[in-house]
């Protein structure tokens, strides 16, 4: 016998998870979800996928209830998903913050993106940060010298009260510094004199109001300014100092009105050969150590030339004039080509290479959400909330993530819902997403069931009782009650 | 389980089925709070079910509770020790349960082989949501849970038995199916509704209160002696009959002649099936009504054997002289009710 139970026994816990390696259990739900793995080639950084309320409060340091939004959450009834990340450097596995927005993740069920994907930051954390922006010093920046300029644009950006704000937030113990640099074929400060970190809104509107309008115009050495901002300026006495005292973190920012145009004779695809040169320079310095790496924003004042150009898949290690210009790599751009559009290619393609964004804005309100982006907290995990058909639910799936700027890194974990038993649904939430409910609302399904089954129990009985006393009643004798002719016998006598 | 809240109506074929659905439902309640409230904290003691034993354990416990409630409800009605009504559910939901064990291995081992490669990798996702590779996993669950009760009862109603359990296993797998695909597009009110129709049919089905918990009564209706009444059954069990008259001395139901009782009147018998009649024993008027059909008794001296039709609980018997009448009504009450 006690054999018997032992061997039930060790066939129950063979049955059962391993908790070392197992599934882990999706609390509230009947999921399961797998170990995450790391997804793609050359990643910089790990995408550290939470799967559980204790990896939540172990890794973030979160409260129980502010874990809620961390721990992962699966409903096949609105086909709603939900997961928390955080981003983990590679090397000495620390955590990383970064300015990651929505369209920088790009999360897919079964390798295919959700049609609706919401993402919320955690955890904002201001850093150390030094700005370099480097403005187009060409003369078609100002041209015309009216408020629809291109330079009075960038000038009303810099001084919008939010791009300040930005640059230099009124509450933290973060230190931030702006280099201001003008770039025609050399770079130089806003004032004509070497490059300056500026560390007070008060220079800041100075140096801005005095000299922003001001200096000679020259051509355009757009790829130039790159290469020196990414390479030699990062490296001058004066900067590297700056930056290894505070940690912190350079965001370069490249704006101008038109083309890399070096001299008269250039064509769009005499570019191709200088920007796969500024693109090396510039993935070499990504590869410097995470947090003193440069983060590399492009943006164009006007309309893009190419707006149906797409970045390739895979990074490309030479830039082919049809790559770059399309029809356009004959054209000459000195009062050519540069007058029907920005070269937005060129941009998307450093943004790309430099971890950042691009941007082509035609207002200074535009221009000032594009400062103020580069100038975004960083934030410490993120919780990513999607939506597919409930369909896709009915069996295993594969969860992925990819992350399209600042960092090159992806994750991918298997999820299981249960193939027979599911949680109550998520209800409604006043955002539009679900949000769980608790346990007891079960409740609300089995009594009414089992007051039913009890009724039905009850209710035969009741019912027979009660036909009983209606229609059971004494028949009265017709004509009266005459007396009996005899009582009942008496038994025995 | 009380006998005395089951009268003799189709109560007594509805009353297993609200107790075994009940049990059903909690049963998937309780998987519920395991898999969804427990599992966390089971996960970390590793005492938690794998995914694919998660259908496996759901159908096989669900599978050995109804069965044990079976016999319960039985041991409760006949009041049967405690001690041997624990083991006989014990025995019963074990071997129910083994039994459901091995028809589901099986079952899942024999659908494997009719399927393809291809079909075999994707049937293999614990996580798939499908009829087509459960639904005979779930009657052949459903078999067992029918044949396990039968042992209990020494192979009475097999064939009620193993229809009603593979039956209500189909219609509680029909059930899960159809709510959770097509209705609500998820599984949980599909898997609540899905046991519970498997309960509650499952109880239906299979076993109704057994007839001979009950006996069969006379009773007087009219207002003189309203409400006597004499058992037709006798304590040994097996054939008897009761004589109904006006003949002072030794019948069993004494009604006086100026009622229009005839010295002696109608009997009422039952015999060893427990069927019960009523026979007519007079040339005075006898009849037995009940809805939508009145049958004459009245004695026809040109035969030889008295005129008698079957008793239905609740069926009146009409004794009369042409003028006075006296009303008499068949009864099934429980025999503890004595």
């Amino acid at each position: 016998m006690r054999s018997a139970w032992l061997l039930g026994l060790g066939l129950l816990v063979a049955g059962c998870e391993d908790p070392k390696d197992g599934l882990v259990p999706i609390e509230g739900t009947t999921y399961r979800i797998g170990a995450p793995a790391q997804d793609g080639d050359k990643n910089e950084v790990i995408v550290d996928m939470l799967r559980s309320r204790d990896e939540c409060r172990a890794k973030l340091e979160l409260t129980d209830e502010q874990a809620e939004d961390c721990v992962p959450r699966f409903d096949r009834a609105t086909g709603q998903g939900r997961f928390a990340f955080r981003i983990v450097d590679k090397v000495n596995l620390d955590p990383l913050f970064l300015p990651l927005a929505e369209e920088n993740i790009k999360v897919s069920h079964d390798n295919r993106p959700p049609p609706e994907v919401r993402v919320t930051r955690h955890d904002a954390r201001p850093t150390s940060q030094l700005f370099i922006l480097l403005i187009d010093g060409s003369q078609s920046m100002h041209e015309p010298s009216t408020q629809e300029g291109p330079v009075m644009k960038v000038y009303n950006a810099l001084m919008d009260p939010s791009v300040i704000d930005g640059f230099f937030p009124k509450t933290g113990s973060v230190e931030r510094g702006v280099l201001l640099l003008r770039f025609t074929d050399q770079v130089r400060g806003f004032d004509g004199g070497p490059p300056r970190v500026i560390t007070s809104r008060k220079e800041y509107k100075d140096v801005v109001q005095n000299y922003m309008l001001a200096g000679s115009p020259g051509w355009t050495h757009l790829y130039d300014a790159v290469d020196f901002s990414v390479g030699k300026l990062l490296e001058d006495a004066i900067v590297k100092d700056w930056i290894q005292q505070r940690r912190a973190e350079p965001t370069i920012v490249a704006l101008t009105d038109g083309f890399n145009n070096e001299q008269s004779s250039d064509s769009c695809g005499t570019n191709a050969g200088r920007l796969t040169d500024t693109l090396e320079k510039v993935s070499t310095a990504r590869k410097s150590e995470f947090g003193k790496r440069p983060t590399v924003y492009t943006v164009g004042i006007g309309r893009a030339l190419r707006p149906g150009f797409r970045l390739p898949k895979v990074a490309p290690r030479q830039i082919s004039p049809s790559m770059l210009c399309g029809r356009y790599q004959d054209s000459v751009i000195n009062r050519g080509v540069e007058l029907l559009g920005i070269d937005n290619a060129s941009l998307d393609l450093m943004a790309a290479a430099g971890g950042g964004k691009s941007f082509v804005k035609s207002t200074h309100k535009g221009l000032a959400s594009v400062f103020q982006e580069a100038a975004a907290e960083r934030y410490g995990w993120y919780q990513v909330d999607y939506r597919v058909d409930g369909f896709y639910h009915r069996r295993s799936f594969d969860l992925g993530m990819r992350l399209d700027a600042f960092a090159r890194g992806g994750a991918k974990v298997r999820v299981y819902p249960s193939g027979w038993v599911d949680a109550p649904a998520l209800a409604p939430g006043d955002d539009g997403w679900g949000k769980p409910v608790s346990f007891r609302v079960t409740l609300t399904l089995l009594l009414p069931l089992l007051s039913l089954l009890l009724i039905g129990g009850f209710w035969g009985p009741a019912s027979y009782n009660a036909r009983r006393a209606l229609f059971r009643r004494a028949v009265k004798d017709k004509g009266g009650e005459p007396p009996p002719s005899q009582t009942p016998p008496t038994m025995g006598t | 389980m009380n006998i005395v809240l089951i009268p003799y109506t189709w109560t007594r074929h509805v009353a297993p089925g609200l107790v075994t659905g009940s049990v059903a439902l909690f049963a998937w309640w309780g998987w519920l709070i395991y898999y969804t409230v427990l599992a966390p904290k089971l996960f970390s003691m590793g005492l938690l079910l794998t995914l694919p034993a998660q259908g496996f354990m759901l159908l096989c416990s669900v599978s050995a509770l109804l069965a044990g409630t079976s016999v319960a409800m039985e041991g409760a009605l006949y009041r049967h020790s405690v001690l041997r009504r624990a083991a006989t559910i014990v025995a019963v939901a074990f071997g129910t349960f083994v039994a459901s064990a091995i028809a589901f291995g099986v079952t899942g081992g024999i659908v494997g082989v009719f399927m393809g490669q291809e079909m075999s990798a994707i049937a293999a996702d614990g996580s798939l949501v499908t009829l087509r590779y459960r639904v005979m996993q779930w009657i052949m669950v459903g078999l067992m849970t029918g044949l396990g009760p039968v042992v209990a009862r020494r192979g009475a109603g097999f064939l009620t038995h193993a229809f009603g359990g593979m039956v209500s296993a189909g219609i509680g797998c029909a059930t899960w199916h159809y709510l959770g695909f097509h209705l609500f597009q998820d599984y949980y009110l599909a898997s609540a509704l899905g046991f519970f129709s498997w309960g509650l049919f499952y109880g239906l089905l299979i076993w109704a209160v057994p007839r001979d918990l009950y006996a069969g009564w006379v009773r007087v209706l009219s207002a003189y002696r309203y409400g006597y009444r004499i058992p037709i059954d006798s304590l040994q069990g097996g054939l008897s009959e009761r004589f109904v008259g006006h003949f002072p001395r030794g019948l069993d139901l004494f009604l006086p002649v100026e009622r229009g009782v005839a010295e002696l009147h109608v009997s009422a018998l039952v015999d060893g099936e427990q069927n019960y009649a009523v026979r007519g024993l007079s040339v005075w008027p006898t009849l037995t009504r009940r809805m939508l059909e009145r049958v004459d008794l009245r004695y026809d001296p040109r035969s030889p054997a008295p005129l008698q039709t079957y008793l239905h609980n609740g069926d009146r018997m009409v004794l009369s002289d042409g003028v006075n009448e006296t009303h008499l009504e068949f009864l099934l009450l429980p025999k503890e009710e004595r």
